[in-house]
């Protein structure tokens, strides 16, 4: 079964139409990435399937359970972090999280060994003061053990790491990871090498809907036309391979390197380098980055309109 | 809802809402029994220029009465300040955005709304009972052999009065962004009921007459004149609490 399901989900604020048709199916215990520019609607579409807003259009599935707008009872399969979590201030860390194991039904033993496992987990453990006192980064570690304490079926995380120096989000990162070992892990962010490094899946929603979505792989090797990087020994040799074959690219910044777009051209160009000896360093298929394909897809949106 | 409850509760005690709220309501119900005491004292001080201004001073006689005419005359402070105090149960909190967590780990809005309310119904009690207790433990000591009919009745209804107040407090709290909001829709709600009390039929129903438990001390007004007025106000409460659980589940926190 599906961990969360949305189908055709519309949202319009006054004018603007945010959302314009969100399909999206998570499979289970996975680290999803969310990718988006600011304003895509991310946000948006995380504060429907928390029945936060109201959808026009679509329903959301969370576990097979249809999300109502205001009091929905499947946010008890979810936990989530804010993209600013706000805390009682009066309370430490170690209180907010009791308060809120109480409420997800938690108590007793139970309740205190997992506070104190997930507030050592996010380095929050011998913190004694209250909240009040806490920076950004402390209050999104703490955001992240109260979204984990109940053991939700999905987390749901609106820009963990955006905040964050590069230490905090190293640490943020690597709890996610971790954390798909019992949960299903969303989380939405515009920071590309994020979700490089710890997804498996993403979905990239531009300008309100879902313009690619599959494995990182897959979207990757989505991009058309991946090129290849001739490096040379020598940057006269790549001189002469340019003058030679007019076809080829210079490379910016790198006069040592030929770029061949079209791959069936490649046989011809290795006959040349036998044949005058010239030496190269390494014959690579460049990699697109996901950078690549982000600026793709959202450029490709701009112009049909 | 435990939890919520308990939430409540440290909040009020760390922030030093209750501990503001008890020394106001404790300092009320000092000042009724010692106004009155020393009200001869002040005649006196200022009879001089009383008697410039041509008005005789006669002897004053204070007694228990005195005490207590001052007892309802603060009890509308007292209730100011708790409304004052009370405006921003639910602002506040969408103001911060802490809400938000507390809703999508579960817990449902109808637990929250009734932690608050229970809250809010149990320190008006207590604060109130406080004020009372204090009056009467002074008024007691210093006019003891003096008895003042109707005062436990008179006090209920005011107690009641507050409480439909607050009710109304709750609901503004529900649609309002912020306190001043929820100030100004409740003491919108007073003032309508200030100027529909200037119609004779309606001061029997108007729940205004729960404040009128002096008159139940002086004679001037039996307790059954207070039941329409009792059965409104409690009316009131219900309608209140049913529309603010209504409103805060629809609510975009």
């Amino acid at each position: 079964m599906a961990i969360l399901e949305i189908n055709h989900l519309k949202k319009r604020f006054g004018d603007k139409e945010v959302l314009k048709g969100v399909d999206l199916v998570l499979p289970e215990k996975k680290v999803f990435g969310f990718v988006g520019q600011n304003g895509a609607g991310k946000t948006t579409t995380m504060k429907v399937i928390l029945g936060l807003l109201q959808a026009d259009e679509g329903e959301v599935k969370v576990c097979g359970e249809k999300v109502h707008y205001g009091d929905t009872k499947t946010n008890r399969f979810i936990g989530y972090l804010p993209d600013v979590p706000e805390y009682y201030h009066f309370m430490t860390a170690m209180e907010y999280l009791n308060f809120c194991g109480e409420i997800t039904g938690l108590g007793g033993k139970e309740l205190k060994l997992r506070s104190e496992e997930l507030l050592g987990m996010v380095g929050l453990g011998d913190e004694k003061h209250r909240i009040k006192g806490f920076s950004r980064g402390m209050k999104q570690r703490l955001g992240i053990a109260q979204a984990l304490l109940g053991r939700p079926k999905l987390l749901i995380c609106d820009e963990p790491t955006s905040a964050l120096d590069p230490k905090g989000r190293k640490d943020v990162l690597d709890v996610l990871v971790a954390a798909k070992e019992e949960t299903t892990v969303l989380f939405s962010t515009h920071v590309l090498s994020d979700v490089e490094h710890i997804c498996d899946e993403m979905a990239l929603l531009n300008d309100g809907r879902i313009v690619m979505q599959g494995s990182i792989e897959d979207v990757k090797k989505k991009r058309r036309g991946n090129a290849l990087e001739i490096q040379m020994e020598r940057l006269k040799d790549a001189e002469a391979l340019r003058a030679q074959f007019t076809f080829l690219d210079a490379f910016e910044g790198k006069g040592d390197v030929a770029v061949l777009r079209d791959e069936t051209k490649m046989p011809e160009i290795l006959r040349f380098l036998a044949d005058q000896g010239m030496p190269f360093v390494r014959i690579e298929k460049q990699e697109a980055t996901l950078e690549d394909v982000f600026l793709e897809a959202t450029a490709e949106r701009q112009e049909k309109k | 809802m435990k939890a919520f409850v308990k939430k409540e509760w440290m909040e009020m005690i760390r922030t030093g809402k209750l501990l503001i709220l008890g020394i106001l309501f404790l300092l009320f119900g000092i000042l009724n029994p010692a106004i009155a005491k020393l009200t001869p004292w002040l005649m006196e001080m200022m009879q001089e220029s009383i008697k410039q201004s041509g008005i005789e001073v006669g002897v004053v006689t204070v007694n228990a009465m005195t005490s207590w005419t001052q007892y309802y005359k603060n009890a509308p402070t007292a209730l100011l300040v708790m409304v004052l105090m009370s405006s921003g149960i639910l602002t506040n909190e969408y103001q911060r955005g802490t809400l938000v967590q507390v809703v999508t780990k579960g817990l449902s809005r109808k637990k929250i709304l009734a932690s608050k309310m229970i809250m809010l119904c149990l320190s008006w009690t207590a604060l109130f009972l406080l004020y009372f207790g204090v009056t009467y433990g002074y008024t007691a000591y210093y006019w003891g052999e003096d008895k003042v009919e109707g005062l436990a009745f008179g006090s209920f209804a005011y107690w009641l009065f507050g409480l439909m107040i607050l009710a109304v407090l709750m609901l503004f709290s529900t649609i309002s962004d912020n306190a001043g909001q929820v100030l100004l829709g409740t003491g919108g709600v007073y003032v309508v009921m200030l100027f529909l009390n200037y119609v004779p039929k309606l001061q029997k129903i108007l729940p205004l007459r729960l404040c009128e438990g002096l008159q139940l001390s002086m004679g001037t007004l039996k307790a059954e004149d207070f039941v329409p007025a009792i059965i409104c106000a409690g009316a009131g409460i219900l309608v209140c609490v049913m529309m603010s659980v209504i409103l805060f589940d629809r609510r975009r926190l």
